[in-house]
């Protein structure tokens, strides 16, 4: 059995899946370059002590989820001191696909907005980033049957959100 | 617009190359360079100077890491690969009152802006570490910064977070001695009274 994998290839594996988990943890979009740097730190740090028996991806999510989790308390302090609003400024000009890309992703950054933390990371583990249910149980430290009904209660809620956000933008 | 539909688009949702391209800028100090023909170490010598930070000292690392003398983990990070001694890198740290020598001679000579440069993101490291709850990484990071600069224009903030990871790591002793040791090192530090609060923190 050889040792922990190098930093490069994890980097390379993963950077995007990192990237990708981050902002749908719930990170702005302007923050997740520096959230992505502190989760690559870490794992540069923690690396040799990696066990091999684990999966990459699961251990990843795991950092993942406790330097988002200090993130996003240290930003709503940041913010909530500097009264800082919520909202993004304004943008440069896009490309039309490019702005419909965003408009589908701010549509679903505001359904997930809706969901509970719980049942936020449940569901972007499983249904978005694929992870088996089994493998989010162990990371996030719940029975397997919690985080199914995670999943599904996020869904039901995630559809709802949808129907609503589809008929106010058809009365609009 | 359908959940579904929403999803699908969602998974396909990947940062951008300009978006990767600067956090691996960020990173770089990390990294091994995919090529062997890279940036002149001038080049990153000057961009190191241009920009203060972190990404900084990841541009000199590249540099370093491309030293002749393979380390022991083919991943160096940016600290280890200029040690004298790459392989000491896990060794347990020297003792206290050793580790503040004002008048030690520094291992090599280097630009001083560089020197700052290195120094800061490595105590920007072991600060993160700190955070991060790592007091073990931190204190690491702090033990190899004392053997590169043992007269660097950082060390009284390295004696500082040295300190703290101590504390953190429940080494009560040791801490206590090293307090004693920046007392003598820096009778007239302007971090005096935090480095001693330290001692009462937890």
């Amino acid at each position: 059995m050889g040792g922990p994998p190098a930093f490069e290839t994890v980097y390379r594996d993963h950077v995007r899946l990192v990237w990708r988990t981050v902002r749908r943890l719930g990170v702005r979009d302007d923050d997740v370059e520096d959230v992505c740097q502190r989760v690559f730190e870490v794992v540069h740090r923690q690396l040799p002590a990696f066990r091999g028996d684990a999966r990459v991806t699961t251990w990843l999510f795991e950092i993942m989820r406790r330097v988002v989790s200090d993130h996003r308390r240290s930003a709503y302090e940041r913010r909530r001191d500097q009264h800082e609003p919520e909202i993004d400024v304004a943008r440069a000009p896009e490309q039309e696909q490019a702005v419909a890309s965003r408009q589908a992703r701010a549509l679903l950054d505001e359904l997930l907005a809706e969901l509970d933390d719980h049942k936020r990371e449940a569901f972007v583990l499983c249904e978005l980033e694929g992870l088996a249910v089994k493998d989010v149980a162990e990371l996030i430290g719940a029975p397997v049957q919690t985080v199914y009904s995670r999943v599904h209660a996020a869904r039901e809620q995630l559809e709802r959100a949808a129907s609503r956000i589809a008929a106010r933008e058809g009365a609009a | 617009m359908k959940l579904d539909d929403l999803l699908e688009s969602a998974r396909a949702d990947e940062p951008s190359a300009e978006q990767l391209a600067s956090l691996e800028n960020k990173l770089a100090g990390l990294l091994v360079p995919p090529t062997p023909g890279g940036a002149p170490a001038g080049g990153a010598a000057k961009l190191a100077i241009a920009v203060a930070g972190v990404t900084v000292v990841a541009a000199i690392a590249i540099v370093v890491v491309r030293a002749p003398s393979p380390p022991q983990h083919p991943i160096a990070d940016a600290a280890i690969a200029t040690d004298a001694t790459p392989s000491d890198a896990t060794m347990p740290p020297p003792d206290a009152a050793v580790t503040v020598t004002p008048d030690a001679t520094p291992p090599r000579e280097r630009a001083p802006e560089q020197s700052l440069a290195v120094e800061g993101a490595m105590l920007e490291r072991a600060r993160r570490a700190l955070v991060d709850r790592d007091a073990g990484g931190a204190l690491a990071i702090c033990e190899r910064h004392a053997r590169r600069f043992p007269r660097g224009a950082l060390r009284e903030e390295r004696e500082r977070l040295a300190i703290e990871a101590l504390v953190k790591l429940g080494r009560r002793r040791e801490a206590v001695a090293r307090v004693a040791a920046f007392d003598r090192a820096f009778p007239d530090s302007v971090q005096s009274e935090r480095v001693h609060a330290l001692l009462d923190s937890r």
